[in-house]
């Protein structure tokens, strides 16, 4: 679904490349774990795919088409659930569903009523946004992202601030579109997620991959993934 | 056009659910067009003349003394009052220093005339051309006392043919014709407080939405919406005119309620009624094209800032500086030339310019044709600096 080789982007001013020659495979229908330290580049790594911010070099393709040339023929396969709970506060549930639906190229009022579903806000739709608890907000942005039934799913830590139901929800979810066939691109802090969810992941620091592949070849002989974080990416505290 | 009619309703939604913007769009500038309508109702009311306050205390209680109020209140323009005024002119020794001078020429060419003094006491805040009337009045009036002694009591002249020569300071009998010119000689109508207020502090109002446009921008921005909104492929110039376009209807809004103001409330209240004049077309020129300028620097204004405290603060002083400056808050009219002229680097003195045609001189849509263009202009540079700003922050955006 992915095919990236030598991505490169470099912020202006930066002293460091904010990605640094990045190549990887992502296959369609899988899950597909992004980590790193605060500031190793996911997040940009995540502007890139998704034609925010355009790479100074390389080449990246989605689903066979060139980013960012052909990113309006993408865009209908693109779903994105940023970090930041990125809705109208002020507006209800259903208006903010009903806005990103008719901003959404694919989505349909069908498409609107099944992400409603995989959600599961349907017993929340007149209530404000900015009045829902952690995880209701965090299935309203998860839910926007599902407005298309994008075939390429990014989330940018999903389940940041959620309580453990919540979080299992939405991680019950991301399986539960997987096996729809789904490619899911799912960026995360919480290592047991990725453990739980992905099969192939990814491990960037300062701009660079510093490891990826299957779970079971980047954890080798230590018995917690956690350890193998650690060791790659150093134990010292980050800014 | 699907996308942007979206984004305008949800602008809508937001804005009105916002209860801090609306007071700043609508009941800031209602509360300023009524305390200051009738506030200044007497003050910029050019027909009528003005009316100079004084309360007399007399504790001199001789007859010249009473002679001098008598003179005084017979003077047009003054009116005595016997409650607490801000000029107290106080009567003591008058006529007993008056008495005693037989021969005030003879006195005064051999120097030995001692100064009388009349105390005036004045409220702080009385302003000095009101202080010059006093003491103009008061010279006039005692000049009167003078002459009533000469025509009697040197002259020998009756109380009617006395009173003949008093022609000079009766306005009926010899009325002053009044008209307000500008430098080239030309005659202009000067607002009266409703004419003055209601287009001033709409203007303002417009200008004012700097903040809560600025705001909704920072907040789009710092809570991911206008991410997941480019990701979604919305485009620059959409999203800019999904701001500009509900902030325009807003605008006319204002015009209409603070019109509405101005025409019904003001007068209920007791103040002069405001007379939209009869070009609706040139009303909804001037209008639009204030508004268009006001929402350029909005835009401006609003990607340029990081943080709504800096959206509120920049966006707050440049709107109070702009209204200052342009004559909303002191009046062009009451400015000292140099000012006058410095107003015109505010486009609210182009607006306020505009509508003053319309409002005070009753011209039609020709009239607002220069301001307009100057605001369409300014409009035009405004969006687009703030467009080629805004596409500037996504191409170079910081780590």
């Amino acid at each position: 679904m992915i095919h990236a080789r030598d991505v490169r982007k470099q912020y202006p001013g930066a002293q460091h490349a904010a990605l640094s020659g990045l190549a990887f495979d992502v296959p369609a229908g899988s899950v597909f774990g992004l980590l790193g330290p605060n500031g190793a580049g996911k997040t940009t790594l995540m502007a890139v795919l998704t034609g925010v911010l355009h790479a100074d070099a390389g080449s990246l393709q989605i689903a066979g088409h060139e980013i960012p040339k052909r990113m309006e023929a993408v865009r209908s396969l693109l779903g994105f659930a940023p970090q930041e709970l990125a809705f109208y506060p002020t507006l209800s549930v259903a208006e903010n569903l009903q806005l990103f639906s008719r901003l959404t190229p694919a989505a349909t009022r069908d498409t609107l009523d099944q992400a409603i579903a995989t959600a599961d806000l349907a017993a929340h739709l007149h209530k404000r946004a900015e009045a829902l608890s952690g995880g209701l907000k965090r299935r309203l942005n998860f839910a926007i992202a599902l407005l298309g039934r994008p075939k390429l799913l990014l989330l940018d830590e999903p389940t940041a601030g959620v309580d453990p139901q919540s979080r299992n929800f939405l991680l019950e979810r991301v399986l539960a579109l997987r096996d729809e066939g789904v490619t899911i691109i799912y960026s995360s802090h919480y290592l047991e997620e990725i453990e739980r969810v992905c099969e192939r992941a990814l491990i960037l620091d300062h701009g660079r991959i510093i490891a990826q592949g299957t779970l079971a070849e980047l954890r080798g002989a230590h018995a917690r993934f956690e350890d193998v974080f650690l060791e790659l990416t150093d134990r010292a505290l980050r800014d | 056009m699907r996308t942007l009619l979206a984004l305008c309703g949800k602008e809508l939604r937001v804005l009105v659910r916002d209860w801090h913007g609306l007071a700043v769009l609508f009941a800031v500038p209602i509360l300023f067009i009524l305390l200051l309508s009738l506030a200044l109702k007497d003050a910029f009311d050019p027909s009528a003349p003005g009316r100079l306050q004084l309360q007399i205390v007399d504790q001199d209680h001789g007859a010249l003394a009473q002679q001098f109020v008598a003179r005084l209140t017979r003077l047009p323009g003054v009116e005595l009052r016997t409650n607490a005024d801000t000029r107290v002119i106080v009567l003591q020794g008058f006529s007993e220093l008056l008495a005693t001078r037989q021969d005030f020429a003879a006195d005064y060419l051999a120097g030995s005339m001692e100064p009388m003094l009349l105390r005036v006491d004045y409220a702080p805040s009385t302003l000095p051309t009101v202080r010059g009337l006093v003491a103009l009045s008061v010279r006039q009036a005692l000049l009167q006392v003078q002459s009533d002694y000469l025509f009697k009591d040197v002259l020998g002249y009756s109380d009617e043919k006395r009173a003949a020569f008093d022609y000079l300071a009766d306005p009926q009998r010899l009325p002053v014709s009044e008209a307000f010119r500008n430098e080239s000689g030309a005659n202009v109508t000067t607002p009266n407080a409703v004419q003055q207020n209601v287009p001033g502090w709409l203007i303002f109002a417009m200008f004012f939405a700097v903040i809560p446009l600025a705001t909704s921008f920072v907040i789009e921005r710092s809570q991911g919406s206008l991410l997941r909104l480019r990701v979604l492929g919305v485009s620059a110039t959409t999203l800019m005119l999904s701001k500009a376009l509900p902030y325009y209807f807003v605008n006319l809004l204002q015009m209409l309620v603070m019109f509405a103001v101005g025409i019904w409330l003001v007068p209920a209240l007791g103040g002069d009624r405001l007379d939209p004049g009869h070009s609706i077309v040139g009303l909804w020129l001037i209008g639009s094209a204030t508004s268009l300028a006001a929402i350029g620097l909005a835009l401006c204004v609003a990607v340029c800032v990081r943080t709504t405290l800096q959206a509120t603060v920049a966006g707050g002083a440049i709107s109070l500086l702009l209204a200052a400056l342009g004559g909303v808050m002191v009046p062009k009219l009451v400015m000292p030339p140099t000012m006058q002229t410095l107003t015109q680097l505010s486009p609210m003195a182009w607006s306020l310019d505009g509508f003053s045609h319309l409002l005070v001189a009753g011209e039609g849509v020709r009239s607002v044709l220069p301001a307009s263009a100057a605001l369409f202009a300014l409009a035009l540079v405004a969006l687009s600096v703030a467009g080629l700003l805004y596409r500037h922050n996504l191409r170079h955006p910081s780590a």
